[in-house]
């Protein structure tokens, strides 16, 4: 397969790219729908078609009169669909993120998580629930994690300011750091507290699922995502510039410290709010987009849509198999992510190590 | 365009550099020339606001460079740096495009000055994947294309073929024919006589010699700088600069 991979991304025309793309959208609609007909109660194709139309608006209720089974429409409405666009929402801005972060990093071995925000999350969503606190509802743990992990974000980002600068290897240090702290109260809290590690809301968030997910909580994160994600796109040229490094970009016109502090920013409040919901979620944004820099070169005009499209669908298709492997158990997603992800990534190592990164 | 540089100082550790000042005209070539870490890159550097000196002005036009947008300081001043790598696998057409990141008119002009210089071939391949000799060439298309009032070079002769190398000098007389500046650091002490208007000499941090070509390109200066022996002729209307090991005495 790789042989394929890096033919195309050695020719890099533009119809080659254009056809790639057409043909990842087209596979994640596909993966998308179908992952609807897939689950631990069999509702026929049929009916979950009938059911996706009878949710079009205005004619939608020509298809609704033959759906007669109890809570089928439940099914699919309120889990599945929010499970599985969960997905690829939480896959695309992972995707974009790593894109991102890689870019201003100059490595590409850095993913979002690095700068703060899988410990600080962690803290916030383990705080939550060894504290017992309610006072935001139940959705304390999404906003604790969220609101944590931007803290944490923040307070790397401050530890590695220097006269007004952040040296991008400063702070890649002091996010290992204080991450590698954070996580060790993360661990004191659910050593502490016995009954904290078993309970099965921070068991499941840890290993990172979708399979909570509700459309109440997507629909704001997914505003946030999309909005950030959008934003993130209008800064392609400044993140292809900053590649080449910081003085260079400087010296051909790019304002280097505020898009560091725009771009992470916008990576955080993604990044954390996808996060808040599912957990983390391992490999995806250090993976895809390395796949799509192979499939379409390393500029940013390309590899960040290309990393949104692939990053959703290759998190759909690991929750098609978190709920196939051992039906009908449904597996944390996170579980599958890292079992795929971390072989491929080793393989791809291999790969770069064989010439294609080497410098 | 008007470049002056006044009484620039900067210190890290142990390494003092200046005071410096130097002052280049449109249409001039100012080279820089010194042996091993006597700052000649970091005081490029400072001239482009990329490091804040601890004393000292510089002025673009009579514009102090503090108070400029980095997108009008990009307009004057154009950066060949000392090397340039790409870690994410950027193509050499992005890299171009990279350089022309202020203008307004973008992407029009990149085809024709690919043509121009022959790179047609390079243009999608893998920045890092191109030869040391093949990367300064597209790098000093890039600052060309940037088209600044002024380009500064650090050493871009540094792994040229002859061919190259004699089309790299034959484009810096361009620059400085077309009316704009070019202050360049050259260890060759006869590139530095063929192209230069002015030399500034520096040597640990410290100015040795500041002048025209003919007043610094002389076997007392250069014997200043470096430990060999050096002889200054005139053949044809050009400086030939040889240097010899110094004999012990
Ligand atoms: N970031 C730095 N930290 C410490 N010393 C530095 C740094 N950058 C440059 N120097 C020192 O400054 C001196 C001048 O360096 P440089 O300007 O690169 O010299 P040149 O370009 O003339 O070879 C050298 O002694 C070098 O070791
Ligand atoms: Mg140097």
């Amino acid at each position: 397969m790789f042989k394929t991979l890096r033919r195309f991304s050695g020719i890099q025309e533009h119809n080659k790219s254009g056809t790639i793309f057409i043909i990842s959208i087209l596979a994640l609609l596909v993966a998308a729908v179908s992952s609807a007909f897939i689950g631990v109660v069999y509702i026929s194709p049929i009916e979950v078609s009938r059911i996706f139309l009878s949710q079009i608006p205005l004619v939608g209720h020509y298809f609704s009169a033959g759906i007669d089974i109890e809570h089928q429409p439940e099914i699919i409405v309120y889990l599945r669909e929010p499970h599985i666009l969960g997905a690829v929402i939480i896959g695309a801005v992972l995707g974009v993120g790593g894109a991102v972060i890689q870019s201003i990093f100059k490595n590409p071995i850095t993913e979002p998580y690095m700068i703060g925000i899988s410990s600080g999350a962690a803290l916030g969503a383990v705080l939550s629930i060894a504290v017992g606190l309610t006072i935001l509802g139940v959705y304390t743990l999404q906003v604790l994690a969220f609101i944590f992990s931007a803290l944490i974000v923040g307070l790397i980002y401050f530890f590695s300011l220097r006269s007004g600068r952040v040296p991008i290897v400063y702070m890649l240090l002091t996010g290992i750091a204080v991450s590698v702290f954070v996580s060790s109260i993360v661990a004191f809290m659910l050593y502490n507290s016995p009954n904290l590690a078993s309970t099965s809301e921070v068991f499941f968030w840890l290993m990172g699922s979708v399979d909570t997910i509700t459309w109440a909580e997507l629909i704001p994160v997914a505003l946030l995502s999309i909005a950030s994600m959008f934003i993130l796109s209008l800064y392609t040229k400044e993140l292809d510039t900053i590649q080449l490094g910081e003085d260079y970009a400087r010296s051909v016109g790019v304002k280097v410290e505020s898009l560091k502090i725009i771009a992470l920013t916008l990576v955080t409040v993604s990044v954390s709010a996808v996060v808040s919901i599912s957990g983390l979620i391992g490999f995806v944004g250090l993976v895809v987009p390395h796949i799509s820099r192979l499939l379409h070169g390393g500029s940013n005009r390309k590899v960040i849509p290309s990393s949104a499209i692939l990053g959703a669908l290759f998190l759909v298709l690991a929750y098609d198999v978190s709920r196939l492997v051992i039906a009908p158990k449904v597996v944390p997603i996170g579980i599958i992510t890292g079992m795929i992800g971390v072989p491929f990534f080793i393989y791809l190592l291999r790969k770069l190590a064989g010439g294609y990164y080497a410098d | 365009m008007q470049i002056e540089v006044s009484g620039i100082e900067y210190s890290v550790n142990r390494f003092k550099l200046g005071p410096v000042s130097l002052s280049v005209k449109g249409g001039e070539v100012l080279g820089i020339g010194g042996p091993n870490g006597s700052g000649k890159s970091t005081l490029l550097r400072i001239m482009l606001r990329l490091m804040r000196p601890t004393k000292g002005r510089i002025t673009l036009d009579g514009v102090n460079i503090d108070e400029m947008s980095q997108r009008d300081l990009s307009r004057k001043l154009a950066y060949l740096p000392q090397n340039l790598f790409s870690p994410l696998n950027l193509s050499v057409q992005d890299v171009l495009l990279a350089s022309e990141y202020s203008l307004d008119k973008k992407n029009a002009r990149l085809d024709d000055i690919i043509r121009r210089y022959g790179i047609e071939e390079l243009k999608h391949r893998d920045f890092n994947s191109l030869s040391g000799g093949e990367k300064r060439l597209v790098m000093l298309i890039g600052a060309i294309n940037q088209d600044a009032g002024a380009i500064l070079m650090d050493e871009p002769d540094t792994f040229l073929d002859v061919d190259k190398e004699i089309q790299v000098m034959q484009e810096i007389m361009d620059i400085r024919n077309s009316g704009r500046s070019v202050i360049v650091i050259l260890h060759d002490l006869n590139k530095l006589a063929s192209i230069c208007d002015n030399i500034l000499m520096l040597r640990s941090g410290q100015v040795v010699a500041y002048g025209s070509t003919d007043e610094v390109l002389v076997p007392e200066v250069l014997e200043k700088m470096y430990s060999a022996s050096f002889t200054v002729e005139r053949i044809s209307g050009s400086l030939r600069v040889d240097a010899h090991a110094r004999k012990k005495s």
